[in-house]
């Protein structure tokens, strides 16, 4: 009991201090160029972390989340499939984008390959930019002064902003793994224009030298943050003036 | 009782003056200059940035325009008073407008602004702004300041990113200190590194005025470039490592307006448009070039787009210059006329160099995009006969074979 009061002082102490302003800037180029020159986006197939499961179904949640989102700001959406039928096209030709030894991408071939679909699918689609979803598995660094003082409070277990963690307050974990929904866009010619990510779960969290770990049946089942992660990674976005 | 008093103050002010350093340092041309101990450590330092510049193949390595810098820097050297003294003068490859010195006698000029650059005349003002920093021992000066504020190796690091952040104030170059300083945290550098202070910046000003004029250069080009200085100010882009804003900088226009008065120019017309070396435009052409990719690479559309024009009026005939309009024209103009100023230049380019390869494929391309198949397999089957190795052949055989059968 000493512990939470302890815990739910130093948090109370912590949310008295001023709060950080959001000047997270997402974009690589300046707003005002994408605003100018992006109105129609091609989304690329999304990309899972190995051994994620129903990639197909899970997939086709996530890219509608996203495309949902990029049509409430207006931006003509093209689906994944477009993308998907040039760059297996155009990559195939080159002898494919990985070096077939190693494994490793090849740099030139992937831009060459990316140069051809891009040109294909501005005359196809007008499309100005390409959006690469994708599943990341990330840290969850921080545990708010504001989870834990709740945490405290009601005497349950760990909450990362508002997420229940599985593992009590008092086990405090050495380290919390989740899967993050980002995306990066990147221009006609290669250059990345905007990137960010937000996370969707908690799927591995380790105390005290063990760890408790998320089923993969149990995965991309809460539509809620689904569709908060989908707000976030598209919120900096201009909306397109039409 | 007095005496005990006098031995007191006279014991706080010799402490007073063992604690405190000297600020102010003879010019390196002073004939009895010795460089100071503390003074060495920043040279190391100098050296380890170039270093790191190399290493990241941040320098562009470009006879013709190296030749017409170094040929300036000499100039403007000559004009020093005192003691003969060598700089080396470095082109980066960086978009944005700036030139620094560092305390070992190394300058450098960023592509972005030799870029902007039209004669000698400007470049010499940079130079000699620069050579003045080195020259008055601007750094050093600066690290004695720090010295008493941190300790030894973050004062260098400070002077040393103070001094990267240069002609216009601009962090992008400072921060390759914090790279370089590594275990050195930001607060403690700053991350609003915007050069050595007004004093400082004013002193270089007017110390460079006079070595331009002394020098043979026309003063009145001067002003030019710190307009475009102020110009680039307001049309700056946010990205990663480029968030200052040089507080001086109108400050410096009047000084130099000033001087310029002082000197006898007050009644010389100040609008007039700034003189076009040719020789001088011929020289920096590669470098423009290179900055071209970079300012696209940062979606600096516009800037890329003068940095073009400029580039063809030192050389119009040029099938690369000419490519580079076509390719600017294709993927970021976005008029109606886009398509049919691009297959202009690529065109244009052609007929400078008939065997230029890379023009054959876009004319082809556009071709295929318009259908007009008998002529897209002609230009694809010369790109072809051309590059024969290039990577995206087999893309462009496939495109040949679809056309050929749509014949």
């Amino acid at each position: 009991m000493k512990t939470a009061t302890l815990f739910a002082l130093t948090a109370l102490l912590a949310i008295g201090g001023k709060a950080p302003a959001d000047d997270f800037d997402p974009f690589s180029m300046s707003k005002e160029y994408f605003a100018a020159s992006v109105r129609t986006i091609a989304l690329a197939p999304l990309i899972f972390p190995a051994g994620t499961e129903n990639q197909e179904k899970v997939g086709a949640i996530l890219e509608a989340a996203i495309r949902v989102r990029l049509e409430e700001m207006r931006y003509t959406v093209v689906p994944s499939q477009i993308f998907g039928r040039q760059w297996v096209d155009f990559s195939t030709k080159l002898g494919g984008v990985y070096d077939p030894v190693t494994g490793e991408t090849r740099d030139e071939v992937w831009k060459t390959a990316y140069e051809y679909t891009t040109r294909a699918l501005r005359d196809s689609h007008d499309v100005d930019a390409v959006a690469y979803p994708a599943v990341t598995v990330a840290a969850l660094s921080v545990i708010s002064p504001l989870d834990l003082a709740y945490s405290a409070a009601n005497n349950e277990g760990l909450r990362w902003k508002g997420m229940q963690l599985p593992v009590h307050l008092y086990n405090r974990p050495q380290l919390v793994l989740g899967n993050h929904l980002a995306i990066r866009i990147i221009d006609l010619n290669g250059e990345r224009m905007y990137g960010v990510r937000y996370p969707i779960e908690v799927t591995v969290t380790f105390v005290a030298g063990s760890y408790e770990e998320k089923p993969q049946s149990e995965r991309f089942k809460n539509p809620t943050w689904i569709n908060k992660a989908a707000k976030r990674i598209t919120r900096y976005l201009p909306k397109v003036d039409r | 009782m007095l005496q005990a008093a006098r031995s007191i103050c006279a014991l706080a002010l010799g402490l007073l003056t063992v604690g405190c350093q000297s600020y102010e340092v003879a010019p390196i041309t002073s004939s009895d200059f010795q460089p100071e101990e503390d003074e060495r450590r920043l040279w190391e330092w100098a050296d380890a940035y170039h270093q790191h510049l190399a290493s990241h193949g941040l320098l562009i390595d470009d006879p013709p325009a190296q030749a017409v810098v170094d040929e300036v820097a000499e100039r403007v050297c000559q004009s020093f008073d005192g003691k003969g003294i060598e700089v080396r003068a470095h082109i980066v490859r960086d978009p944005f407008l700036n030139a620094a010195a560092v305390a070992d006698g190394n300058l450098y000029l960023h592509s972005g602004i030799l870029s902007r650059l039209t004669n000698k005349h400007q470049l010499a003002t940079l130079l000699g702004h620069e050579i003045a920093h080195y020259v008055h021992r601007h750094s050093f000066r600066e690290y004695r300041i720090e010295e008493n504020r941190s300790d030894m190796y973050q004062a260098a690091m400070i002077v040393l990113a103070l001094a990267a952040a240069g002609f216009a104030g601009t962090p992008s170059a400072a921060h390759l200190i914090l790279d370089l300083a590594g275990s050195i945290e930001e607060s403690v550098v700053g991350v609003q590194v915007s050069g050595y202070s007004r004093e400082l910046e004013r002193e270089a000003d007017r110390i460079a005025f006079d070595a331009m004029r002394d020098s043979g250069y026309d003063a009145l080009e001067s002003v030019e470039l710190f307009e475009a200085l102020q110009e680039e100010e307001s049309t700056r882009i946010k990205e990663p490592y480029f968030f200052g804003s040089h507080p001086a900088l109108s400050e410096r226009i009047s000084t130099m307006r000033e001087l310029l008065d002082t000197a006898g120019f007050e009644n010389v017309e100040r609008e007039r448009e700034p003189a076009f070396d040719q020789q001088f435009n011929e020289a920096i052409a590669n470098v423009r070039l290179i900055n071209v990719g970079l300012n696209l690479q940062l979606g600096r559309v516009d800037t890329a787009r003068r940095d073009i024009e400029r580039y063809l009026r030192a050389a119009p005939d040029c099938p690369r210059g000419l490519f580079a309009l076509g390719e600017y024209h294709r993927r970021y103009d976005r008029d109606s006329s886009a398509k049919q100023r691009a297959l202009a230049a690529y065109r244009a380019a052609l007929r400078s160099d008939s065997e230029y390869g890379p023009a054959f494929r876009e004319v082809g391309l556009i071709q295929v995009y318009d259908d007009d198949c008998s002529s897209a397999v002609a230009n694809l089957t010369r790109y072809v006969e051309l590059e024969p190795t290039a990577q995206d052949r087999p893309i462009i055989e496939a495109y040949i074979d679809d056309c050929g059968g749509k014949q």
